[in-house]
């Protein structure tokens, strides 16, 4: 591959150029209640060519593998109908890497019949669970991909990258009220991560049933307490997106709000983006424009001192690089992404965080939220009230809201006990490419006069 | 044909076989802050195969022509542990005539595109330079074929172009990000109302107004109905029905909204965004009243 790749580089008529190769497998099975909803397997194949002309990017993205010098030449022309300014892309030391998947348990050698087996293990310890659930899924993936890049600077990298993630999901009804509980595990180390999942089958169960009978959360102006999962999700889309230069490199009115050197949050706040964190979802020993991976703080001590950069936004920024070029797969060309986002640990004990608080809630699990830029949404799975220092009684219906600057800086305690969303079906989605693997997480925080959304 | 051969090849050991195939060329142009930022030229193959052997279904997927062995292999091993089939594949029906191409889109070259999001970007820039100005578009042109083994067989060519105009406008630590667009199957298309519309919205945002939580009247625009619709769409999928796990369950028949509200899922406008004369598993699409 390494030849083909660099040959038909050597056609290229711009100021740089790269290809993206990937070939995929992955496998299926699906539970909706008692039917095995579907069960299958499939293979894509495919690249893409970016061509930088004159500041003009030009792309194509191909499944057809056969001729790629016409795909290079493709996107060439195409950049130097779009190129009319100057070209910024920061110059980075070639590399040739070839990296090897390390597998605990390789999945590709497990029966697909079995992997069934298994999940209808899991599908029946929910449908049992209790009267009052109604259905369940529960969904099994796995991926294996092998990644080849190539640049115009003498880049070649190989690595492969696998993934295995599980979600399991209870529905419980009772009358018209329906709820769901759910647990997802998974991740990059092989099929052993999904197995001995059953007592996680029965958490998802028991916290559908138990949410039946919960109340919602009145909504009001509360001291709220976020386990780590929470704290990871308002991380990454509340402050995260806001640290990718892309919105910033070309934005003046952007770059005054994100200023580096301005106080964002507490002393002890501290906001990392890690992509060769060991481990991680999000972790890259490369980004797809071959540059290193690296620790990046984003904010030390309250202080914003850093933001994720590709080639281009560094350069036009006169910042560092990062290593923060992604995409979700070989039809998107990279763009700055997140890797693993997290708060840095503190040093508060989870009951320290609750003892003084009169009124307030504890919001676990995320189930996802949205962002309009500045302004945040986030809904959690449950929660508890907490009531004179004391967690107290379940709710439902947790949705936070906010404004990022003012949340961040009602951060008034830091957790000792950093924690990572588990893997799942899901990721990260920005413009059109969703989903991109990616870690998030913290520590659990507790934060003032946060906006929860509930019933009045 | 690559759909009939899949099916000569799973049925010498399966009892049913479905097979679909699209094959897509994609153009497209972006801006992004105020300027022209990238152009792509796309290629895409998708391969789906469905094979019922012994009563059980397995699936099997591939971007890759010459996999023709290798996809019909992965279904039948899949079939070997897949779900029961309570249904049969559908014989061959008669479709409704759907306007799907337009062959004036396949005259629309790079140049031009860049064009008209050029003329988009400057309207909104002219209303307030201040806004960073974005615009995209977007044209597909592809082929789907559908066929089973019991004879159903059909082809669509179609034609999609996907317009919109957008901008960025920051104040202190405001931010507001507003646009407009439009995805259909045809080119006609007034890209001055898209830019249009875009100012407008930023127009409305000028004066910033607190909101007070509480229960209160909400209008939607026709495009923000869909945050309601999404609901809707989960709620009426018919498999969550099926299961118990959508609140619509032995709903039908009843008054569940205003009786002034029909909400339709119609298959067949002429050039919308999502018409086609047959669905993914060979089903003649036809007009479904959800609530009238």
């Amino acid at each position: 591959m390494r030849d083909r790749l660099t040959d038909a580089l050597k056609v290229h008529t711009v100021e740089y150029a790269d290809i993206r190769i990937e070939d995929k497998t992955n496998s299926w099975v699906n539970f909706r209640g008692r039917d095995l909803d579907t069960i299958g397997s499939s293979r894509t194949v495919g690249g893409i060519v970016r061509a930088l002309y004159k500041g003009g990017w030009g792309y194509a993205t191909f499944n057809d593998l056969n001729d790629l010098e016409k795909r290079v030449n493709e996107a060439c022309e195409t950049a130097q109908l779009v190129g009319r300014d100057k070209t910024y892309f920061a110059p980075t030391q070639p590399v040739i890497d070839d990296i090897k998947a390390v597998l605990g348990k390789d999945y590709r050698q497990v029966p697909l019949g079995d992997k069934k087996a298994l999940m209808e293990e899991y599908n029946n310890i929910i449908l049992g669970y209790h009267p009052k659930i109604q259905t369940s899924t529960v969904r099994y993936a796995d991926t294996f991909k092998t990644v080849w890049y190539a640049n115009s600077d003498g880049t070649y990298i190989v690595e492969e990258k696998p993934d295995v993630n599980i979600i399991v999901v209870a529905t419980g009804r009772d009358g018209d009220i329906i709820q769901n509980g759910f647990e997802m595990g998974g991740g990059p180390e092989g099929y052993q991560s999904i197995e001995n999942f059953h007592e996680k089958a029965s958490t998802a169960a028991r916290r559908a049933v138990d949410l039946l009978s919960a109340p919602s959360v009145k909504g009001g102006t509360y001291t709220v307490v976020t386990d780590p999962e929470m704290t990871g999700v308002f991380t990454h889309e509340a402050f995260g997106h806001l640290s990718e230069s892309d919105f910033v490199y070309e934005n003046p009115q952007m770059q005054d709000v994100m200023q580096l050197g301005k106080r964002f949050g507490a002393d002890g706040l501290n906001i990392i983006d890690h992509g060769d964190l060991p481990g991680g979802l999000g972790t890259h020993r490369y980004d797809y424009e071959g540059v290193p991976t690296r620790k990046n703080y984003l904010i030390k001590d309250g202080i914003l001192v850093g933001r994720l950069h590709s080639r281009e936004t560094a350069a036009k920024m006169g910042e560092q690089l990062t290593g923060n070029a992604r995409a979700v797969h070989f039809q998107h060309p990279p763009m700055v992404r997140m890797t693993n986002t997290y708060i840095d640990k503190g040093s508060a004990r989870l009951d320290d965080m609750i003892k003084d608080i009169k009124l307030g809630v504890y919001a676990l699990q995320e189930v996802g939220g949205q962002t309009a830029m500045e302004m945040f949404t986030f809904s959690a799975g449950y929660g508890y009230m907490i009531r004179d220092g004391q967690l107290a009684e379940l709710v439902r219906d947790v949705a936070l809201t906010g404004n990022v600057f003012n949340t961040l800086m009602n951060i008034d305690m830091i957790g000792d006990d950093v924690g990572f969303t588990p893997n799942g079906p899901g990721g990260c989605g920005k413009g059109s490419q969703h989903p991109l693997r990616v870690g998030l997480g913290g520590p659990h925080i507790r934060i003032q006069n946060c906006v929860v959304g509930g019933q009045q | 044909m690559i759909v009939q051969m899949l099916i000569e090849k799973a049925m010498l050991k399966a009892q049913a076989v479905q097979a679909t195939m699209l094959t897509q060329e994609t153009s497209s142009v972006d801006f992004e802050n105020d300027r022209l930022k990238s152009a792509e030229s796309s290629q895409r193959t998708q391969i789906d195969l469905k094979v019922v052997v012994n009563g059980k279904m397995g699936l099997s997927s591939t971007t890759d022509p010459g996999d023709i062995d290798g996809v019909v292999s992965r279904a039948l091993e899949a079939a070997a542990f897949g779900s029961p089939v309570h249904f049969e594949l559908p014989e061959p029906g008669s479709l409704e005539p759907v306007k799907i191409f337009d062959a004036q889109l396949l005259q629309l070259a790079k140049p031009e595109m860049i064009h008209i999001g050029q003329q988009m970007m400057d309207m909104i820039k002219a209303y307030n330079p201040e806004i960073l100005a974005g615009a995209a578009l977007n044209k597909n042109i592809y082929k789907f074929e559908y066929a089973n083994s019991r004879g159903a067989s059909y082809s669509a060519e179609h034609t999609d172009f996907n317009i919109g105009a957008a901008g960025q406008l920051v104040r202190g630590t405001d931010i507001l990000f507003a646009g407009h667009g439009v995805g259909q199957k045809k080119r006609e298309v007034d890209s001055e109302e898209i830019a249009t519309r875009a100012i407008e919205y930023f127009r409305m945002a000028e004066k910033i107004s607190p909101v007070e939580s509480g229960e209160m009247p909400v209008i939607f625009t026709p495009g923000g109905l869909i945050a309601l619709l999404l609901s809707l769409g989960l709620a009426v999928d018919g498999k969550s029905v099926y299961l118990g796990a959508s609140p619509l369950k032995d709903k039908l028949g009843q008054q569940i909204a205003d009786p002034r509200l029909t909400i339709t899922d119609d298959p067949l406008v002429e050039f919308g965004p999502q018409t086609s004369a047959f669905d993914d598993e060979g089903i003649p699409r036809k007009r479904t009243p959800i609530i009238e």
